[in-house]
């Protein structure tokens, strides 16, 4: 039987898959994508959000933080933004430009979503994880 | 020959010159990080009502932007204040996008700088991180008291970060 977060049906889970998937495809991610966070664990609230990580090796992940913040200005705190995003391994949904995705998302769940892009065992690929359906 | 007759259309060109080599369609994102004790259901409330938008869950939408208010999983108070790049701990971000492609980019240029003028009148601190940092606006105490307007680039009016005494934010905020 296949595992679904906690607070989702079937279908939903089925067209979350889905649509992340395509669009993680069409940006050339792969289909390493996991949902973590109390929604795996089970200790989600119901107004807890679901937390997607599409998850890149080092190599996909240095080519894509180059390509979301290109070269900002010295000193800046974009600068400082993207610099955090290499320390910690991940970029966040607007940076990545998936904010507009992720609302389609939160409208079709009715619930929050965090969507964003992790280094493959980086600080963020941590904890139970659960693959999405393919 | 003047201007008119290579571009047909003055207006045309005075709004290509305005826009050239500032602002293109595909940079306008924007993040906002927020220092505030404000929860965040009053942070959206109020967000909304400065921008005359409307809410979905934690999404704004106005004619000019959307606007995501994202609780900072990263945030840590001490952090906060104590470091340098101390805005990436704020208890908050917003993460901001064009409504849609007709809007118009030194308008939403300006609205985002009204936005990070609300919080700063309210006592908020707020730091822009954004490809036209540099284009926002430093603001200026109008009662000349006490406060911090920092750029985080050396000797340029960007990467806006306004510190007012915290006192009163949230009675502010919430009214």
């Amino acid at each position: 039987m296949k595992s679904i977060p906690q607070g989702l049906n079937e279908a939903q889970f089925n067209t979350l898959s889905k649509a992340v998937t395509q669009k993680a495809n069409s940006m050339g991610f792969g289909d390493d994508i996991v949902v973590q966070g109390s929604r795996v664990t089970g200790t989600a609230k119901p107004n807890s959000d679901i937390d997607l990580a599409i998850r890149l090796s080092q190599e996909q992940f240095d080519d894509f933080l180059k390509q979301s913040f290109k070269t900002p200005n010295p000193g800046s705190a974009k600068e400082k933004t993207m610099l955090h995003a290499i320390q910690t391994g991940k970029i966040q949904a607007g940076e990545a430009g998936l904010s507009s995705f992720r609302r389609q998302l939160e409208r079709e769940l009715g619930m929050e979503v965090d969507l964003s892009v992790i280094l493959k065992q980086g600080t963020f690929d941590n904890g139970p994880v659960l693959p999405l359906w393919r | 020959m003047g201007q008119s007759s290579h571009f047909g259309d003055n207006r045309l060109f005075r709004q290509l010159m305005e826009n050239f080599g500032t602002i293109t369609m595909n940079n306008l994102y924007c993040k906002i990080y927020i220092n505030t004790a404000l929860p965040r259901t009053l942070l959206v409330n109020f967000i909304a009502k400065t921008c005359h938008g409307t809410v979905t869950l934690r999404t704004i939408s106005s004619t000019l932007f959307q606007i995501d208010v994202i609780t900072n999983e990263e945030a840590d108070p001490r952090l906060a204040t104590s470091s340098e790049d101390g805005f990436l701990y704020y208890p908050y971000y917003l993460e901001i996008d064009p409504q849609n492609s007709a809007v118009e980019s030194n308008l939403y240029v300006t609205a985002i700088a009204g936005l990070l003028r609300s919080f700063w009148e309210q006592g908020a601190t707020a730091v822009a991180s954004c490809d036209f940092e540099e284009e926002l606006p430093r603001f200026v105490s109008k009662d000349q008291q006490t406060v911090t307007v920092v750029s985080t680039l050396p000797n340029r009016p960007a990467g806006i970060q306004l510190s007012l005494p915290v006192s009163g934010v949230s009675q502010s905020l919430a009214s």
